[in-house]
This record gives structure tokens, C-alpha cells and sequence, in this order.
């Protein structure tokens, strides 16, 4: 679909083995850039229908996640025996950034498969239903992260300049998250029995990312952290916001993933986002 | 100039056998094939050829009638039109935006007002906010629903809500405009709106595509005629030539 100088609208739909070419890739990508405006307002409209008629509103996102707060920070200290002032910061942020990028992943194995009456009567790049689904989880985030600033409150650590690094760590995982749900919803659409393989795949990684535990701490823990893409998303976002710089090293993994995901992305929408209205 | 070329155009639909949508099953072929044997005991994916070989031009001021039997390919054929399946086989080169007026109520939130359902039905034809806030008073004239559009539509009744949903479909402003059988909807005074206004966006549009079994109907709206049977053209031309060709109604 293309707008010719006219301003009149053009689409020329040719049959053949969908070739992935450059040209076609950018096309079908930019979406991306041009109906952002669709999927963000969708996505608002969604969270305040979610929260209608409630007393909080979405606020009751961020009062969950302060709850959980609390019991963690009253019963961690027996369990895990940590030092609080450290730990509980460090767990929350980890699980705030942790919990959009599992209920992303998780929501996306239905996003098109739910989507399926919309795609088979609407002519709406497939791609708004997984950004919407994105930029909903993205909204609860940031909810849920209003919930930092109350801990620092509590449990102080030093803030440095550094801490403005951390927009661009969470636009990292973000176009990662982007990405994975993109290549994941597609996939179910396609193979039916791949959503519950991904709850698997998510408690796993869950357990081996650094979030409720730290690598010193754990036998093989640097081994975890080196070789766990999660590990280098968190890194990006989290130290900035605890104060320190991140290593080289996690900007370098978390970037490496994030340009490999992105072109998986890529291709694999671009060859076969016309066959998902076949498989909806 | 709006325009619609269809060239060859082919739809085969997928039919998966049970097993198709399972990645274990996937796994298991390859493992199999890697050791010399092809299983193809669960069956292969059958095809289904929706419409085969579709060629015609539309032009400026055409109003095509899409005639044939139920499960003929009239309504694959729309959705080809709007965009929705892409062709398997040929091409398609339309100019100018296409205005689904089929669906029209998909989309919809019970919980949320008319206001709101207005803004995302908007969204999902593809309109920018400004877009939907420069037509939210003419919908709201239309549809005559008053102060029920502060209230959710669960709160309305069916006639209301196909009010709300017509209006809507109804401000969308396009070249083509692509129909699945005439809207006719509401009580008698609002069916008589609808009428009058589908025959003003018809008037004003460039090309208009109706499917319909309606032979009056096809008679006062169209000038050119498509017989689809089985998916092929049986016939394409002036309307009434093609309507002589159809079995008696």
C-alpha cells in the first residue's frame, strides 16, 4: 500500500513465494512508524476497559505490585536470610522489567490467534495486533514501576548520572520484546501446540535470570548471566537505575540479541505475514 | 482515478489435517524424512481453490454486481478486493482506499460508551484521530441516538446498536466501496436513511462492488455484471447480460 503524489492510495498485490527483498521488508514494515497511533490508542482503550468501574483505576496495577513488595521485603529477610536494603530494590526493579517481558511473551502465543475474526475481516497490518498487545503490557509497566521511587524512599541507594541511561535500556527491551512476541505469535498461529512449550520456556528462564538471586550468590551464577539473553536486557535497565554504569559487556550482549532478533523479525514477517490470515 | 485490475487472480486455501498445527508432528516428519521415509500416513494438506483465474478491469463510475450461487467465491472475492487475502496466484492493482461496508460491527466494546466505540471502529478502519473527531457530529446526526452514545452499548438494543454501527461505516469517506448484500437495518424510517445514504456514497464513489442475490436491487445499482461459479468466471459484462445467464430466480 503506497500513497501516490495524488494523495491517492495505491496497492498492488502480486502472488509468488513472498521473496523476502529489502524493498519489501521496509514496506511491510512501516507500519511500525505510520499506525503507531492506531495501536497506542487501542492499547489505552483496552487498559481503561479493563479498569472501569473500579475504585483504582489502572492504579490498582501499581498497588498490586507495591503488595508484593511487601511480602517479599516481610518474609524474604527469614527465608533468604538477604540483606534487605540491597535485595529488596534489586528484586523489585528485576521483577517489574521481568514481568513485561514475560507477560509480553505470554499474552503474544494468543495475540493473533485471538485476532483471527479481526484479520480475516479487516485489511489492518497484521503486526497493530501484536503492538497493541506490546503497548499494553508497556502501560502496566509503567505502572508497575511507580512503585520504584516509593522503595527508594524506604531503602535508599545513591543515584548517579548514570541513571539516565536507563530510557535507553528499557528501549532495548523493548524492541527485543517487540520482536519476540512478533516471531512467537506468528509461530502459534501456525503450530497450535507451541503456547504451552513457551510457559515452559518462560519459567524456565525466569529461574535462570538474575532476579531473585545474585550471581555471586549462586554456584555457576556468572556461567547463568554470560550466556542468558534475559540477563543482558536486565543489566541495561536495572543498573543504570541502581546507580551504576552497565559493563560493556551487557551493552554489547543486550545489543547483539536485539539486532539478531529484530532481523529474525524481519524476515519471518515479511515472508509469511500474508499467510497468516490463512492460518487464523 | 480509482481503479481495480484483477489479473488471474487465484485464492487456495489451506486445509489442515489434524495433525498439521502440531510443531510435534512437524518434528517427527523431519526426523522420519532424515531417516529415508516420508510419512505421509496422517495425510497431506488439502487445498481448497476458492477462486481460480479472475481477470477483469473496473473503471471510474463502474458498479460491479457479484452474482452466483452460495459458496460460488462471491465473498472471497470481496475480501480479495478489500485487501484481506492475498492473491495465491495472478495480481491485483487497485488505486484508491477501499471502504469495507461489510463487518461493520467488528471491534466493538459491550463496556465502553458509543463515543468510545465510535473512536475504535475508527481506529481499526485505519482513520487518525482528527480524522475520527471530524466525524463524530455527522455520525452523531445520522445514527439519532442522542444522549445513549454517553452510555455503554450494552445498554442498547440490537436495532440501536446496528444504528451506531451503520452511521459509522456510513461517514467513511473512499474511492471503492465494497458491499457483501445491501445494509438494511433498523426500523422503517431508518431503513429508508440507510437506503438514501447507500445511494449517495454509491452515487459519489468511484467504483462500487456488490454482492447480492437481490436482482432489483443489482438492477437500480449496478451497470456490470459478474457470474462466479465454483470460483471460475462464468460470465462478465453488462448487468443484464450476466443476470440473463443466471438459472431462474
Amino acid at each position: 500500500m503506497t500513497t501516490l503524489t495524488d494523495g491517492q492510495v495505491e496497492s498492488r498485490m502480486v502472488a509468488n513465494r513472498r521473496r523476502v527483498t529489502w524493498e519489501r521488508c521496509m514496506t511491510d514494515l512501516a507500519p511500525f512508524v505510520t499506525r503507531h497511533v492506531t495501536w497506542r490508542a487501542l492499547a489505552a482503550g483496552d487498559i481503561r476497559s479493563k479498569y472501569r468501574r473500579t475504585m483504582l483505576g489502572p492504579w490498582w496495577i501499581t498497588a498490586t505490585n507495591a503488595f508484593t513488595a511487601l511480602i517479599m521485603g516481610l518474609v524474604a529477610g527469614r527465608f533468604l536470610g538477604a540483606d534487605m536494603k540491597t535485595y529488596l530494590p534489586n528484586f523489585m526493579i528485576s521483577m517489574t522489567i521481568w514481568n513485561f517481558i514475560s507477560s509480553s511473551l505470554s499474552e503474544s502465543c494468543f495475540t493473533m490467534i485471538n485476532a483471527g475474526g479481526m484479520i480475516k475481516a479487516v485489511n489492518m497490518p497484521i503486526l497493530i495486533h501484536v503492538m497493541r498487545m506490546v503497548h499494553r503490557n508497556l502501560i502496566i509497566f509503567l505502572h508497575n514501576s511507580a512503585i520504584i521511587p516509593i522503595i527508594w524512599l524506604v531503602y535508599p541507594w545513591h543515584i548517579g548520572i548514570q541513571s539516565l541511561l536507563a530510557p535507553l535500556g528499557l528501549l532495548i527491551v523493548y524492541v527485543a520484546v517487540v520482536s519476540g512476541s512478533m516471531v512467537v505469535s506468528m509461530i502459534c498461529v501456525r503450530y497450535r501446540d507451541v503456547p504451552p512449550v513457551m510457559s515452559s520456556v518462560l519459567q524456565l528462564l525466569f529461574f535462570v535470570s538474575p532476579i531473585i538471586w545474585v550471581p555471586e550468590n549462586i554456584k555457576g551464577g556468572e556461567l547463568f548471566v554470560a550466556l542468558n539473553p534475559v540477563a543482558y536486557l536486565l543489566a541495561v535497565t536495572r543498573d543504570p537505575i541502581m546507580g551504576s554504569s552497565p559493563h560493556l559487556m551487557s551493552w554489547i550482549g543486550a545489543l547483539l540479541f536485539v539486532a539478531i532478533a529484530t532481523a529474525a523479525m524481519g524476515y519471518i514477517y515479511t515472508r509469511y505475514r500474508s499467510r497468516v490470515v490463512y492460518w487464523a | 482515478m480509482p481503479l481495480i485490475e484483477a489479473n488471474n487472480v487465484g485464492i487456495e486455501f489451506p486445509v489442515a489435517p489434524p495433525n498439521a498445527r502440531s510443531f510435534r508432528h512437524l518434528a517427527i516428519k523431519a526426523a522420519s524424512r532424515v531417516g529415508g521415509r516420508v510419512s505421509r500416513s496422517e495425510g497431506a494438506f488439502r487445498f481448497v481453490q476458492a477462486l481460480e483465474g479472475i481477470s477483469f478491469t473496473l473503471k471510474q463510475g463502474d458498479r460491479l454486481g457479484l452474482v452466483g450461487h452460495n459458496g460460488a467465491g462471491k465473498t472471497t472475492l470481496i475480501r480479495v478486493l478489500a485487501g484481506i487475502y492475498e492473491p495465491t496466484t495472478g495480481s491485483l492493482h487497485t488505486v484508491g482506499r477501499n471502504v469495507p461496508m461489510f463487518d461493520i460491527g467488528l471491534g466493538m466494546d459491550e463496556e465502553a460508551s458509543g463515543y468510545e466505540n465510535i473512536r475504535t471502529r475508527g481506529l481499526i478502519l485505519g482513520l487518525s484521530p482528527e480524522e475520527i473527531e471530524e466525524r463524530v457530529p455527522e455520525i452523531v446526526e445520522f445514527a439519532e441516538l442522542g444522549e445513549y452514545l454517553e452510555l455503554p452499548i450494552r445498554t442498547y438494543s440490537s436495532g440501536m446498536l446496528l444504528r451506531l454501527v451503520f452511521s459509522i461505516a456510513a461517514s467513511m469517506h473512499g474511492d471503492i466501496i465494497l458491499m457483501d448484500e445491501w445494509i438494511a437495518v433498523g426500523d422503517a424510517n431508518f431503513r429508508k436513511k440507510t437506503h438514501d445514504r447507500l445511494q449517495e456514497i454509491t452515487g459519489k464513489s468511484g467504483i462500487v462492488v456488490l454482492a447480492s442475490h437481490d436482482h432489483g436491487l443489482l438492477r437500480d445499482t449496478c451497470n456490470l455484471g459478474l457470474y462466479l461459479e465454483g470460483g471460475r468466471v462464468r460470465a462478465f459484462g453488462a448487468l443484464d447480460d450476466v443476470l440473463k445467464e443466471l438459472p431462474a430466480a
